[in-house]
């Protein structure tokens, strides 16, 4: 009688296994894990973060604040200014000069109202003394020369009969536009930026004056009282070395990661991975705070947002490997006449082709600080230079993989494990500026940046993260 | 109390009976997540993790479609697997060139003699890859299918790699086996 071959399986070390560990006891503390697992499911825990948060703009904040109240002995022209317009509270005003309307050489004369508000007044005002000397008596007289959009006005010196300035204006209302001028006849030195040598300096005369119209509350000019007029772009070093300013900038580059095994079974991955990986775009947002210091250089805080993204392919892989199977290579028969499966290795061949995707968003809170050097070209543009720091105070990192749709949510992003808070950064950036008006500034600038410990900290690597970044920025004087 | 009335209490908010249930599977989950990692305290957070999830999830689960117990393997499975691929991204698989022979027979003589920390121990030594199968085949009762989706790799190299973890596990119970044989000879000379 012929036996049938029956195929016996080899489990009993499935069994076994499963048998034992049914049953294992661990010897874990439960009572004290409990315990650990409430403390982490405790909210008051996840509260950690916000405090590198309130950390971190207390710090900026506590920088700015120390920095807006220092008493800086390299203070700029602008401080003078505010001083004489104190000073004009103690004067008194007149109302009872004349705006003349030349335009068709049509003259009229309007007087202002007694009613009218103080800013809307036409201010004849003698400034006898200030803090930087001044002595000159001398009368104005603004006139209106055109009702149209654009207004021009002419200063005459009264004594004189002569022009004493003359400035045009835009975006008033011809209508209501109702002026003021303020006339000071100051004595200040010839070199602006150096107010220590004021006294020491030959002086020349200048007129220094306020014009207000709705619109534009008030606007600084400046002229020589003889014959050249100073057009007013002269005046807008006064404002741009003020020494506080704000601003906030816009950054779109590329970026680039470095990975390093320090764990193992990753080394072969990861340095496939740096060859894949393209760099793709990284965007940044930035306010910040700046202080002027000496030698036209600047003082730079901010905190700032990044966020970065990548799609990393596999190069599609075939790879063929050597594998022990198990074969049955001898059938046994017992005298009862029972069979067994003797099982035997061989070696075959197989082919694997890998194939995958994956997709990293990386978003960053950060802080930053940096020195700034200014050369100006002209009077209203110029090169910059600067070098910084930056400290990531918060992190989130997010993947998904294409691939394995068991393990990470098919076409959703995943939280990923790792953190990256505390991390430094070192910034230089290279650029340009242009003036705008008399207190803004506009700068574009080629940025990098280069993470200088590792990005991946909780992980089995090491990773770093470069930036090149365009920067357009837009700062605006506060004094 | 029985495990379903533990888990609608747990699903109220209740904190005793989340305790209750921590305690009863607490070692389980212990388990399960020692036999994927290396280090104790790596074991004891993938445990913490296990614990949140199951009890976020603990609603979805649906007593009439089986046991409380192999719902909750699967989740922590998921949850653990979850994390090793957060951190890698790819599953790797190195075999020795030289592995020793083995006796198949005295080895499932002397499986016995070996303690279950022992065991533990060498699973714990194999390779990340060979590790991951032997635990899902093995303890979890996945198919290679199953397994192909979970490390991304295809179902014949879980197949075949399944065949050399074996082979690997083998080797290290039987190393071991030699090595209590050799303190015991010791320990009578």
């Amino acid at each position: 009688m012929q036996r049938r071959l029956t195929m016996k399986k080899d489990d009993w070390l499935k069994e076994k296994l499963v048998e034992r560990f049914d049953a294992f006891d661990s010897g874990l503390d439960l009572d004290q894990a409990w315990q650990e697992l409430e403390e982490r499911r405790n909210p008051k825990q996840k509260r950690r973060g916000f405090i590198y948060w309130i950390l971190g703009i207390g710090f900026l904040g506590g920088l700015m604040f120390t920095f807006w109240n220092k008493d800086n002995s390299a203070a700029s022209l602008s401080e003078t200014i505010q001083v004489v317009e104190e000073n004009r509270e103690d004067l008194e005003f007149t109302n009872q000069k004349e705006i003349l309307l030349i335009e068709n050489t049509k003259e009229e004369t309007v007087v202002v109202d007694e009613s009218t508000e103080r800013k809307n007044r036409i201010i004849l005002k003698t400034q006898t003394q200030n803090t930087i000397g001044t002595q000159k008596k001398q009368n104005l007289e603004l006139a209106n020369t055109n009702l149209n959009e654009r207004f021009s006005y002419l200063l005459n010196d009264i004594n004189t009969g002569s022009i004493a300035a003359t400035l045009n204006m835009t975006e008033a209302n011809a209508t209501t536009a109702k002026a003021k001028a303020e006339k000071e006849d100051i004595i200040i030195a010839e070199t602006f930026a150096e107010r220590n040598s004021v006294f020491q300096e030959k002086k020349i005369p200048i007129v220094i004056g306020n014009l207000g119209i709705q619109k534009v509350e008030s606007l600084v000019f400046s002229g020589d009282k003889k014959e050249n007029l100073v057009p007013p772009a002269i005046v807008r070093p006064l404002k741009i070395s003020a020494g506080h300013s704000f601003g906030f900038n816009f950054a779109y580059g590329k970026h680039k990661r470095t990975m390093l095994a320090i764990g193992e079974d990753v080394t072969e991955l990861i340095a496939n991975r740096n060859l894949q990986e393209s760099p793709l775009d990284a965007i940044e947002l930035n306010i910040f705070y700046r202080k002027r210091m000496p030698w036209t250089s600047y003082l730079e805080f901010g905190i700032g947002f990044m966020q970065t993204s990548y799609l990393f392919e596999d190069q599609t892989q075939t790879v063929s490997y050597n594998l022990l199977e198990d074969q049955i290579t001898e059938v046994h028969n017992f005298p009862d006449g029972t069979q067994e499966n003797i099982l035997g290795s061989i070696f075959e061949k197989e082919t694997v082709t890998r194939d995958s995707k994956f997709y990293q968003n990386f978003r960053q809170l950060h802080l930053n600080t940096s020195l700034g050097k200014e050369i100006g070209i002209n009077e209203s543009t110029g090169l910059l230079f600067s070098a910084g720091l930056e400290y990531s105070l918060f992190s989130q990192i997010e993947g998904v993989s294409f691939a394995n749709s068991e393990i990470l949510s098919y076409g959703s992003l995943d939280k990923l494990g790792y953190k990256s808070e505390g991390v430094f950064a070192g910034l230089l950036g290279l650029g340009v500026y242009g003036r705008i008006g008399s207190a803004n500034k506009i700068e574009l600038s080629l940025a990098a940046k280069q993470s200088l410990n590792n990005y991946s900290k909780n992980t089995g690597f090491s990773e770093s993260r470069s930036h090149v970044f365009a920067k357009l920025s837009f700062v605006r004087s506060i004094n | 109390m029985d495990t379903r009335d533990l888990v609608k209490y747990c699903i109220q908010g209740n904190k005793e009976a989340e305790n209750r249930l921590f305690m009863r599977y607490g070692n389980k989950v212990y388990t399960i997540c020692l036999r994927y990692v290396r280090q104790k305290p790596d074991a004891k957070d993938l445990m913490q993790e296990c614990f949140i999830s199951l009890f976020k999830n603990l609603s979805k689960y649906d007593a009439e479609k089986g046991a409380f117990e192999g719902w909750m393997y699967r989740v922590c499975t998921n949850v653990v697997l979850k994390k090793i691929r957060k951190k890698k991204n790819s599953i790797s698989f190195v075999f020795p060139d030289i592995l020793p022979e083995i006796s198949e027979k005295l080895l499932k003589e002397d499986f016995d003699e070996i303690s279950t920390e022992v065991l533990l121990k060498t699973i714990q030594e194999l390779p990340e890859g060979y590790r991951q199968i032997i635990n899902l085949h093995i303890f979890e009762g996945l198919k290679h299918t199953e397994i192909a989706n979970c490390l991304g790799i295809s179902a014949s190299t879980s197949r075949s790699q399944y065949g050399r973890a074996k082979k690997l596990l083998k080797a290290g119970l039987e190393n071991q086996i030699a090595k209590k044989i050799n303190n015991e000879e010791r320990r009578l000379a």
